[in-house]
């Protein structure tokens, strides 16, 4: 079947697939790309999103580069990300100066996107006082409902959101993404269920059409056993199977811009396949951009005080546990180092897929339009600080200037989350709590100084 | 039918229609010498020469004359007079006296009785596949990792931990079993001695709910603090808890939480709620359930058990309905869209068996341990040798049989060449099995050997509709269910199994047509009070009273018809002027012991058997002549519409129908049903007890002509009941409907014999069901005995 785009005089999908003389219910839904269709006429690169999150605060002297500027150094941390040195913005004196009831690592969490107080709760934490979900909308769904008001800019989910390992409960160490007050959104963290979100029942449909073969088979050879009349029903259940073998067929040869990644299957949802989810996730998700299925994404690695285990990387005690080790103890401090190192790999990754994958129909690649934020629910694990939330962004953005190191000197996170916004033309005054909001969007970050 | 023929016909034939009706068991003669008596061959003459042109050489009907075959169970006396008035068509006076009597006796002997139906065309056992409730049954059974089957303990309600923090889980203060989620602490704690604080304090509820009936059930979680509701295997722990149905730990202004879940019949769902209190004002919680059907009520006893069972498969695919054209389900046709529900159910129930992997072949903790020092080659050895232990397990029981060798080598060897990684290979051959004839047809092969296999597969679906459990199918394996001893035992205890009783339930609700009353409403102005929640409380007690005397050791029959007792809540008591139970829960209490006739004058059945506002003698009299005695009447005439009570304000709902149905085309039938519709008239539209309506004395005494011509006098429905209990056909009839359900093929199909066989059986053992049910067991299981020794015999 040929690869249809969208032009109002080619023949429907429907239609298509009327011809090919099957039935559009057992298709996934493949959503042609309204918004770049219309979007390709201008020049400017399609913009998107990515917030990467990976808890428990970083190491700050292997994340830090000494000098600020354009020739910043690139310490032990963020070394894997040594060939996107020149798009990208290493920040320091971002606070999250969000405060209310919560402990640390709640708000670090639950304000980290939506800049505004937990609601008042029940839920107990380390310290402070106990509290319920966040009190407003984090950015990325600000940015989606934005986008997705306009035809322009209208994709078929607008938003997905990924978790690799995110702990299997719902509270405010575990959400960052609200489409309201007291409404988080649960990351998807199993690959197989975004796949299936994403293009339907493939993985199954594949199996499936793998057996059908021998179901016609053994029909045929049970129809032999019995008398006139039930064959007649066996000839009948045969010919059902061979019309879904042609279903299954149709539906797998439907192409989207991009093909579907291939998954590897039978892949356990489990802590220590944590680098198998990354892979497929990251994979899911570049695909999602390249057949411009949303605009928006969020990869929440863990959760926050996320206990991971990275056993692969030689590692046997829990991140958070380590975390509030001293900066003495060495041995932590170094599986801590190497813990964020994986966590930059992770990232390289994932921008490396964005710049070497092409926006379809152009010669851009995916990263042209994308700014990548990574962030923390905290700066430091042992010291529970919410100032110097370690952001690094990568990528392109109107109006941020990257390809360097910057300290920004103690402002307001909010404020970088109201540059998020306007980057894509979303002028908001104010974004979260409105006192932290006052001084507007962070000039600062393109600033040629 | 009636539409497509020419409408000036219309009135003549709808009088025919009438000349039907039913069905009664005339005694065996026989029937060579009948067919010698001078008579046949004169009324065979007769037949041809005038009815044939239209009725067909066999009374098979002729297309564009009259099209429907000549069968029914109108007495000679009836059948006679009828042809006497009005037929031929074209000249009445043709065919009268003798020669009327004659084609009559002719018309009876050689086609129109049931008997005569049965001895042209025996039935035979339709091929079938499995139906879709057997399907989904199977499957679900098929997941239970250990294949038990499941009995609740005695001890009903929830077992409940109280934690002294909002950390359950941790310094347990007190357990003790709670009859419901039901509680209210206000600003206190639940034990001012053994939870001190009242700040703070975690409660743990674990169960299993028992589905009364397949269908969706809605949750609903009352709480202003955090709770989780974690249903079918799901559960919580302080940092990984698996995901939750309901999950308000987090707590958001909202109070009320809702979650919805499919649940089959007579199975077990573990769940466990989990609640905590942190510094709010108050602490309450309330879990309310609403089943299929009913309103939303507290979810508690008999429906939560203190017994622990595993996770059961919960199927979300949508079925095409399967043919119910014969009054019950039958698996006789394959349409695309089964095949496609079987294919995504089977994708369910793969992903089930993936997320339920480690129970599923049996790899607990235990075994972790002991692995934990091997290298990964022979972890790897271990865990394939575990999915091929699973899927041979797997493979056999849903083919209710051993494996073949080429079975063998498709479904347990081949697929481990193919894959290498040992859960794809599970998932592949549940797949393959599930997709396979041999899993989807009833159809074991007919050599002698698989008689045991047969007969297991019989049984298992007459019980359950479902496969054989693991006792069952190892005593097929072995081949023991030839001894008829052991074939007694087995159905014995397959009886004492939730899932017959759920089963036996559906058998009710079937016969007694209780879906009538399920949605009904009624004038609020004539029944103030009579609301959804009373409603609900009659179907209740209706499935309890019907429970009571089917489960009680007697099991006896009779009591259905003749039982003075019901349960009975505090709603029926305030709605119905019972007294009171003294609990909050149903007691069995005499009710109008003068006036009621068990579940005949039961307010639900009679509820649903009236209209919004009066009674129907109609719908009263088709439900006894049908369900009850087993007469299948011809369908009502098109267009006719009840009259209305405003045709004349002033006649009683009896006077109404006599006038409506006196002409003679009506009462072919008419004078079937009115006379055992009245014979209700003192119970109202809501099964209240009443003397007068309109000012006038109820009139429910009747005259009642048997097929044989018998007039009996009822005085009432209690008369009627008395009649019922003692009349042969009303066996016969329970008999041959009980045992379609049980079986899903008519009875004839087992043998022309076996209905008096169990007629005797029941009237031997005081008309036990319990023993019916297992007789009919017997018969289904000794049949592939029977079929596979004979043909053995022939083939010598």
């Amino acid at each position: 079947m040929q690869r249809y785009q969208l032009m109002s005089n080619r023949p429907s999908r429907r239609d298509l697939l009327k011809a090919a003389g099957c039935s559009a219910a057992m298709l996934p839904f493949v959503a042609p790309s309204l918004a770049r269709a219309k979007t390709a006429k201008v020049n400017a690169p399609i913009q998107r999103l990515v917030i990467m999150f990976s808890p428990n605060g970083t190491v700050p002297t292997e994340f830090w580069p000494d000098t600020e500027g354009e020739d910043y150094e690139l310490k032990k941390i963020l070394e894997p990300l040594a060939s996107f040195k020149e798009s990208m913005l290493v920040t320091h004196g971002i606070h999250n100066k969000v405060r209310g009831d919560g402990d640390n690592h709640m708000r670090g969490m639950s304000c980290l996107l939506t800049g505004a107080e937990l609601l008042p709760g029940n839920i107990q934490g380390g310290s402070h006082t106990p509290a319920g979900w966040a009190g407003g909308i984090s950015i990325d769904q600000e940015l989606r409902n934005f986008l997705q008001s306009q035809d322009s800019t209208r994709t078929r989910f607008g938003s997905l959101e990924f978790g690799v390992a995110v702990a299997d409960r719902a509270d405010p160490w575990t959400r960052m993404c609200y489409t309201g007050a007291n409404k988080p959104i649960a990351p998807i963290a199993n690959p197989y269920s975004m796949f299936e979100k994403m293009y339907g029942r493939g993985k199954n449909d594949a199996l499936v059409r793998s057996v059908l073969d021998d179901v016609a088979a053994e029909l045929n050879q049970f129809s032999k056993t019995l008398g006139k009349e039930e064959q007649q029903m066996l000839k009948e259940h045969a010919t059902y199977v061979r019309k879904m073998e042609h279903d299954l067929e149709s539906a797998a040869a439907q192409t989207l811009d991009v093909e579907a990644p291939e998954l590897t299957p039978g892949i356990g949802i489990s802590e220590s396949n944590m680098p198998q989810i990354a892979k497929m996730q990251m994979d899911l998700l570049v695909n999602g951009f390249a057949n411009d299925m949303m605009r928006v994404a969020t990869l929440q690695y863990s959760n926050s005080v996320g206990g991971t285990r990275m056993k692969w990387l030689g590692i046997q005690e829990g991140h958070h546990q380590m975390s509030h080790d001293p900066d003495l103890k060495v041995a932590s401090q170094e599986s801590l180092i190497k813990i964020n190192v994986w966590y930059a790999q992770q990232l390289h990754y994932l921008a490396e897929q964005l710049a070497n994958t092409n926006e379809p129909g152009s010669d851009r690649s995916l990263l042209d339009g994308t700014l990548i934020v990574w962030a923390n629910e905290l700066g430091k694990g042992n010291s529970h600080t919410l100032d110097d939330i370690p952001f690094l962004m990568i990528g392109n953005a109107p109006g941020f200037k990257l390809g360097r190191y910057k300290d920004f000197g103690g402002v307001p996170h909010n404020r970088l989350l109201m540059s998020m916004a306007h980057a894509f033309g979303h002028k908001i005054d104010t974004f979260g709590e409105k006192k932290l909001s006052v001084d507007g969007p962070l000039t600062a970050l393109g600033d040629e100084s | 039918m009636f539409l497509r023929l020419p409408v000036i016909r219309l009135a003549t034939l709808l009088s025919y229609a009438a000349l039907y009706a039913l069905v009664f068991s005339l005694p065996q003669y026989d029937v060579q010498a009948q067919e010698n008596q001078p008579w046949f061959a004169q009324g065979k003459e007769q037949y041809l020469d005038q009815c044939a042109a239209c009725h067909g050489e066999q009374g098979e009907g002729v297309e564009g004359a009259y099209e429907h075959p000549l069968k029914g169970d109108q007495s000679l006396r009836r059948l006679a007079s009828y042809i006497v008035e009005t037929m031929p068509e074209d000249d009445p006076d043709l065919c009268v006296g003798e020669d009327a009597e004659n084609v009559t006796r002719y018309i009876m002997q050689a086609f129109y009785t049931p008997e005569a139906q049965l001895r042209n065309s025996p039935p035979d056992k339709a091929f079938s596949r499995l139906t879709v409730d057997q399907f989904q049954n199977s499957v679900a059974d098929l997941m239970r990792p250990y294949m038990n089957s499941g009995w609740p303990s005695e001890k009903q309600g929830l077992n409940a931990k109280y934690f002294p923090t909002r950390s359950a889980g941790k310094d347990l203060a007190f357990e003790r079993i709670d009859q419901a989620i039901d509680f209210d602490f206000g600003t206190d704690s639940p034990d001012a001695e053994k939870l001190k604080d009242k700040e703070q304090f975690a409660i743990e509820w674990n169960s299993s709910l028992i589905a009364p009936e397949t269908g969706t059930y809605e949750f609903i979680l009352l709480t202003p603090n955090g709770a989780q509701l974690f249903f079918n295997g799901a559960q919580y722990h302080e940092w990984d808890s698996q995901k939750a149905l309901i999950d308000n730990r987090v707590t958001n202004g909202e109070t009320e939480h809702r979650a919805t879940v499919h649940l089959r019949a007579g199975r077990f769902y573990p769940f466990q709620v989990v609640f905590f209190k942190y510094k709010e004002e108050s602490a309450s919680i309330r879990l309310e359930w609403k089943r299929p059907n009913r309103p939303r009520e507290l979810l508690t006893s008999p429906y939560v058990n203190t017994a622990w069972s595993p996770a059961t498969l919960m199927l979300e695919t949508d079925f095409p309905p399967d043919d119910s054209s014969v009054g019950y389900k039958r698996g006789t046709s394959v349409s695309q869209q089964w095949d496609r529900a079987t294919t995504k159910a089977a994708v369910e129930a793969i992903e089930f068996v993936d997320a339920n992997y480690r129970e599923v072949t049996g790899y607990d903790r235990k075994l972790r341990k002991k692995e934990k020092e091997l290298d990964d080659e022979t972890k790897l050895a271990a865990e394939k040798e575990r999915v091929r232990v699973v899927c041979e397990k797997f493979v056999c029981h849903a083919f209710r049989r051993n494996l073949t060798d080429a079975e063998k080598q498709f479904y347990l060897q081949r697929p481990f060449e193919k894959e290498s990684n040992p859960r794809m290979v599970l998932r592949r051959v549940v797949l393959m099995t599930l997709k396979s004839p041999q899993f989807l047809y009833l159809c074991q092969p007919k050599e002698k050997e698989n008689a045991s296999f047969a007969a297991a597969e019989q049984m298992a679906i007459g019980f359950w509709d479902s496969i054989p459990d693991e006792e069952l199918h190892d005593l097929a394996v072995n081949g023991k269910l030839s001894d008829q001893k052991i074939i007694y035992r087995q159905a014995w205890r397959m009886m004492d199994d939730i899932r017959t009783r759920a089963k036996v339930r559906q058998f009710f609700h079937h016969w007694l047509e209780l879906d009538r009353a399920t949605d009904a409403t009624k004038d609020p102005n004539s029944f103030p009070g009579f609301d959804e929640q009373v409603l609900a409380s009659l179907a209740e007690s209706l499935d309890r009273t019907i429970d009571e005397i089917v489960w009680s050791k007697e099991s006896d029959y009779r009591k259905l018809l003749a039982s003075d007792k019901m349960f009975v809540d505090q709603r029926i008591a305030d709605f119905y002027g019972i007294e009171k139970p003294e609990s909050e829960t149903f007691e069995l209490t005499t009710f109008e012991p003068e006036r009621r006739a068990g579940v005949l004058t039961h307010p639900y059945l009679m509820t649903g058997l009236a209209y919004h506002k009066n009674t129907s003698p109609i719908h009263r009299g088709v439900f006894v002549a049908k369900s009850l005695l087993g007469r299948t009447l011809k369908p009502p005439p098109v267009d006719v519409e009840p009259l209305a009570e405003e045709f004349d304000p002033s006649l009683t709902t009896r006077e109404r129908v006599v006038h409506q149905t006196k002409e003679i085309a009506c009462q072919g039938c008419h004078s079937v049903i009115n006379p055992l519709g009245f014979s209700f008239e003192n119970y109202d539209a809501v099964g209240r007890f009443r003397e007068t309506e309109k000012d006038q004395k109820i009139d429910a005494t009747s005259d009642y002509e048997t097929p044989e011509g018998k007039i009996i006098q009822f005085k009432g429905a209690k008369d009627l009941a008395k009649f019922l209990v003692e009349n042969e056909s009303a066996h016969r009839n329970f008999i041959e409907q009980l045992f379609r359900h049980f079986a899903k093929q008519p009875l004839a199909a087992y043998g022309p014999d076996k209905i008096d066989h169990l007629l005797k059986c029941f009237h031997d053992n005081d008309y036990s069901v319990q023993r019916l049910i297992v007789e009919m067991a017997v018969v289904v299981a000794q049949h592939e005995f029977e079929i596979r020794n004979a043909k053995v015999s022939t083939d010598e």
